[in-house]
């Protein structure tokens, strides 16, 4: 049957049909019951996990809809979150300016013109309060996007929690803390990669035994995604990164089964629709593999991929920006037939900057409409079965999973650090897409195809007087606090560094002394150097 | 290991309980919580495009080799203004036309009938005569583009005037391409445009279909519409089964009349509402198709495109909101993809606007953006039917087809089509869909984003597009031009032949296009065929 099609096709125009997908994975015409034939029974919530991670799914609770926010300082955010919180969202999500990521107080001379520009400017506890006011911090689930500087913001995060007398048993939330993908895509690493695998291996241990419900840890494949690799490398980067983690865990005597169920993951959702379906089904398919097989991972939880996903910011495009509401809503339809537990959709507007607040209300709306008007959470895994995704699902956890053994054969993720493998693979699909692009062969409508003329769209604009009352505000918390506590804080901190003990605790204790970002990240520049990246290439 | 499943399921939802009592589509069809091999028989896994019964596409390649026609509907003002807005949409990359009415035109009114006041130009283009649709075509390329026009009660006519205004233009008839809706039963049922009773109307379609089938081959005569059936309030099930019984009922008289199935079958076409229900809406269309290749094969057909049936969609105008108007790009975006993965042939994107007035032309170009995305972006045209085999999807399908056909067995109880629309039962089934669907968003069951959940403070302010109110002058004078340019003898020697055709048997359609050719308005048509036909009015049983 399969071969008369393709006579049908030859006879027409052969060069027009092309798969539109980046990774190249050909796709044939027709799928049939052939297609999934290799396929075993398969149930959600029981291994491998590939229609689902949970039994119920969004029967009896839907995705968290998280919408990544802040700028400015921790005010003006404070009150994005409420507003978010009002209009329905169901979990917060913290974006922090650079300076804070990479550890630098807002007075500090290398955060000039940084200060609330792409997040929130905390330098503090005392910021971290403001950040949080009104809101309850026992039933809010917070993700916080940083990682160099992940244990400091957590520990400010765990001592606002105290200031409104929730125990940090009781907080839940996620912090990324995912160091290795910064060296390879994002950028943000302070430290070089041994100490800053110890300070990630630090938190895991340290929530494993004191945070039940946080996540230390969101392994992501958004990042190295968005810098241009494949669907299947997404995954196998990923996992890599994962390996690292665990590895570096387990090697202090911590069981897997004791920290596995608290990782957590956080993928892209590109362009294309069934791919991304496909990908999210072979992740939990393939991690389950990976726990059982390196790991002897004995209890379910700790087989279970656990993600969350954002819709791809690559794809919108600064042209006629309400197409972009279209490709978010695509996204996140996929993600949530891939099974996502939680969501970020997009802003329209969020290729030209900052999203408004009504952009921002729109993104959120595609979410609950989703979920409320289309009933497609009203059954687990809805495309299972489905010839063609069966076979996408099972050829891209095979891609996956060569890929990945490839890369754990040359050394895991420190190596690719050093040599710069993972980097160059990504730059070289990054090349490759601009290329079909320029020449059209991957089609952008407004950008390579159907252009129109049109006026520039008004654009979202961080009050300048951010930086300016941070400033202010970081000089009166140095007058006002206790700044012989402050000190004897940092040099435990100093101390804890040398003796490479678990720097957690002491991290919180300087904490909640108001010592600030700069200050603790000062230290630990000092222990442990700084990474200079490597520029072969 | 599904009895491991179900104890963790059983054992969850027992602590929590899930989101919903139950779990229905708007067909009222209650969805498990999980779809298994076990659902399906084996004979939807022997299932191939292009193969009967069609289940998983008319075709065998689908969007690979052509992907859907991209057909925005759009008409207003006056022929003018529409001609103005068709190239708008074609530089923008429209691929197909598609022509909306006004009220006047559809009812067969001129424009400057008393009948017509303050309706001339509002809700469609106003037509009254080939000089009309000489202008509203100028200057498009009619054998590169498709054409559809939306009209039924005045379709016969509608269509006499642009085969005319072709023939002025030397494009010989077998070159045009396009479909006309010409579908009188869904007036009966949904609608309510039309002229003339049941029989007469049903005898201009059959004369369409004839005429159609030996000079216009490439024109779809019918558009056989459950469209407007489910805008009146159906659910998607009951869409299904009206719409392809309409159809059925057109064969039925068609093979009554003589014509040959697969002489005129291959021309039929289909339009089917893309709604909400996500699933739902792609199980509907892949039910349509398998359950139409069944009947026709039950009647003798053998060409596979008698019994392949092919459909336009359009998004659901119903569930647009006034409120928070960006919500809209959103809902017609996942409507548009279930067209396209239901494999629909052509497609109608509405406008974020539609739910306040006429689409302007900004939000016009994001509906057409958001097929174009769809089509280059997403992948999802690259493989034909991406769902086949998905347990739910197929469970779905094989559902939906069991419920149409105990639909048409309630149907053929009452006596069929005719005596349905004639003794309400349509009325009164659809009434109590919609009945119940308004109890659930009351209630707070059926969540509208915006409107009973979600809602905000807002001044709803976006530009709409104002008809040029100059439109009535423009109309006016031109059939006095008109009325004043033409040969008056050949004018009356048109309409006496037309009548004389109508007292008989003969096939309408040449004496319409003579009377098209000679300038006969429409009104004056459509009167002169009210005297033989007499024209249909509701019963009014309850």
């Amino acid at each position: 049957m399969a071969s008369k099609s393709m006579r049908i096709i030859r006879k027409k125009n052969v060069e027009k049909i092309q798969k539109s997908d980046f990774s190249k994975r050909s796709a044939k015409l027709v799928y049939t019951s052939k297609d999934r034939a290799f396929l075993s029974e398969e149930y959600p919530g029981v291994p491998p996990f590939t229609r689902g991670v949970y039994p119920s799914m969004y029967r009896t609770r839907l995705w968290t809809m998280r919408q990544y926010a802040g700028f400015g300082n921790a005010k003006e955010t404070n009150l994005r979150f409420r507003s978010l919180v009002a209009s329905g969202q169901t979990g917060l999500s913290v974006a922090f300016d650079l300076p804070t990521q990479l550890g630098f107080d807002a007075d500090h001379p290398m955060s000039r013109g940084e200060v609330g520009r792409v997040g929130v400017s905390i330098s503090s506890l005392k910021d971290m309060e403001e950040l949080f006011s009104q809101l309850d911090l026992s039933k809010l689930s917070t993700s916080m996007t940083i990682n160099a500087t992940a244990m400091i913001l957590l520990a400010f995060y765990i001592a606002a929690g105290q200031k409104q007398k929730v125990s940090q048993k009781q907080l839940s939330g996620t912090v990324q803390n995912d160091i290795f993908k910064e060296y390879f895509a994002r950028g943000t690493y302070i430290f070089p990669p041994e100490p800053s695998l110890k300070l990630t291996a630090d938190i895991i241990e340290y929530c494993a035994a004191n945070l039940p419900r946080f996540n230390p840890i969101s392994i992501s494949g958004y990042h190295l995604r968005e810098a241009g690799c494949t669907a299947a490398e997404e995954l196998a980067f990923t996992f890599c990164n994962a390996i690292a983690y665990a590895d570096a865990v387990l090697e202090r005597g911590i069981s897997f089964d004791n920290f596995g169920s608290q990782l957590s993951f956080f993928f892209s959702c590109d362009r294309d629709f069934f791919e991304e379906i496909a990908k999210f089904r072979a992740a939990r398919k393939l991690w389950s593999h990976i726990t059982q097989t390196r790991y002897k991972a004995k209890t379910e939880e700790s087989m279970r991929l656990r993600f969350h996903v954002q819709t791809a910011g690559s794809t919108l495009t600064s042209q006629q920006t309400e197409n972009n509401i279209v490709r978010v809503t695509y996204q996140a339809l996929a993600a949530i037939l891939g099974g996502t537990q939680s969501l970020h959709t997009n802003s329209k507007d969020e290729a030209l900057g900052l999203p408004t607040q009504d952009a921002a209300v729109t993104a959120l709306r595609t979410q609950q409409i989703l979920a409320y008007e289309t009933g497609v959470a009203d059954t687990i895994d809805p495309i299972g079965g489905s010839y063609y995704i069966e076979s996408q699902t099972q050829q891209l956890f095979l891609d996956a999973k060569k890929i990945l053994d490839d890369l754990l054969q040359e050394g895991g993720s420190i190596e690719a650090v050093t040599s710069g493998s993972i980097v160059q693979k990504i730059s070289q699909h990054a090349y490759e897409m601009q290329k079909d692009i320029d020449s059209g062969v991957k089609k952008i409508v407004g950008v390579n195809c159907f252009v129109a003329d049109e006026p520039a769209s008004s654009v979202f604009r961080v009050d300048k007087r951010s930086e300016e009352l941070a400033k202010k505000n970081l000089r009166e918390l140095r007058k006002k606090r206790n700044n012989t506590h402050v000190q004897k804080a940092l040099n435990n901190i100093d101390e804890f560094a040398k003796a490479k003990k678990n720097l957690f605790p002491a991290v919180l204790e300087a904490a909640k002394a108001y010592a600030t970002l700069g200050e603790i990240s000062a230290i630990l520049r000092k222990n442990y150097g700084e990474f200079r990246a490597n520029m072969k290439f | 290991m599904k009895k491991k499943w179900k104890a963790s399921f059983d054992a969850i939802t027992k602590k929590t309980l899930q989101r919903k009592e139950k779990f229905c589509n708007s067909s009222g069809i209650e969805i498990a919580p999980l779809y298994t091999k076990e659902d399906l028989p084996k004979t939807n896994d022997v299932e191939i495009p292009g193969k009967f019964p069609f289940t998983r596409g008319p075709y065998e390649t689908m969007y690979r080799t052509k992907l859907w026609t991209m057909r925005q509907f759009a008409g207003f003002g006056s022929a003018e203004d529409t001609n103005k807005r068709f190239k708008y949409l074609l530089k923008e990359g429209q691929t197909g036309l598609s022509t909306a009415f006004d009220l006047p035109t559809l009812l067969g009114y001129d424009s400057d009938d008393p009948k017509s006041l303050g309706e001339v130009g509002k809700t469609g283009v106003a037509i009254s005569s080939l000089k009309d649709m000489e202008i509203l075509f100028d200057g498009i390329p009619l054998k590169e583009v498709s054409i559809s026009m939306t009209v039924n009660g005045s379709a016969a006519i509608i269509w006499a005037f642009f085969l005319a205004m072709a023939k002025k233009r030397k494009i010989p008839l077998s070159a045009l391409r396009g479909t006309i809706q010409n579908d009188i039963l869904k007036e009966y049922i949904a609608q309510k445009t039309y002229i003339f009773p049941p029989e007469p109307s049903i005898r201009l379609i059959l004369d369409m279909f004839e005429y159609g089938t030996k000079y216009v081959p490439q024109w779809h005569p019918i558009s056989i519409s459950g469209y407007h059936i489910r805008e009146a309030g159906s659910t998607a099930v009951q869409e299904l089964a009206y719409t392809l019984m309409d159809g059925l009922e057109y064969v039925d008289q068609a093979l009554k009349r003589g014509l040959k199935i697969d002489d005129f079958g291959p021309r039929l076409s289909f339009f089917f509402n893309m709604h909400n229900n996500f699933f739902e809406e792609i199980a509907k269309v892949r039910a349509a198709r398998r359950i139409w290749a069944m009947e026709m094969k039950k009647r003798g057909a053998k060409n596979p495109k008698t019994l392949a049936l092919r459909t336009h969609a359009q998004t659901a105008g119903c569930t647009l909101t006034a409120q928070q108007v960006e919500n809209n790009v959103v809902r017609v975006a996942i409507q548009a993809l279930a067209a396209t993965l239901a494999g629909c042939q052509s497609l109608h994107t509405n406008s974020k606007d539609e739910a306040l007035a006429l689409p302007t032309e900004n939000s016009v170009t994001t509906a057409l953006r958001t097929q174009q995305i769809l089509a280059y972006e997403t992948g999802v045209a690259d493989v034909a039917d991406p769902l086949g085999g998905s347990y739910y999807v197929e469970w779905l399908t094989n559902k939906m087809v069991d419920e149409a056909y105990r639909i048409f067995n309630e149907i053929k109880t009452q006596g069929g089509v005719l005596k349905c629309i004639e003794n309400g039962y349509y009325h009164h089934q659809i009434g109590k869909s919609s009945f119940e669907f308004q109890k659930d968003v009351d209630a707070g069951k059926e969540i509208i984003v915006g409107v009973n959940k979600f809602a905000i403070k807002e001044d709803i302010q976006i530009p709409l597009l104002k008809v040029d109110q100059k439109v009535l002058k423009i109309q006016i004078s031109r059939l006095n031009q008109v009325r004043k340019g033409r040969n008056k003898k050949k004018v009356e020697h048109a309409l006496s032949a037309l009548k004389n055709a109508a007292l008989g048997k003969e096939n309408l359609i040449p004496f319409l296009i003579s009377a098209a050719e000679n300038y006969v308005t429409l009104g004056e048509i459509r009167s002169t065929l009210v005297e033989v036909f007499g024209e249909h009015k509701e019963s009014t049983v309850f």
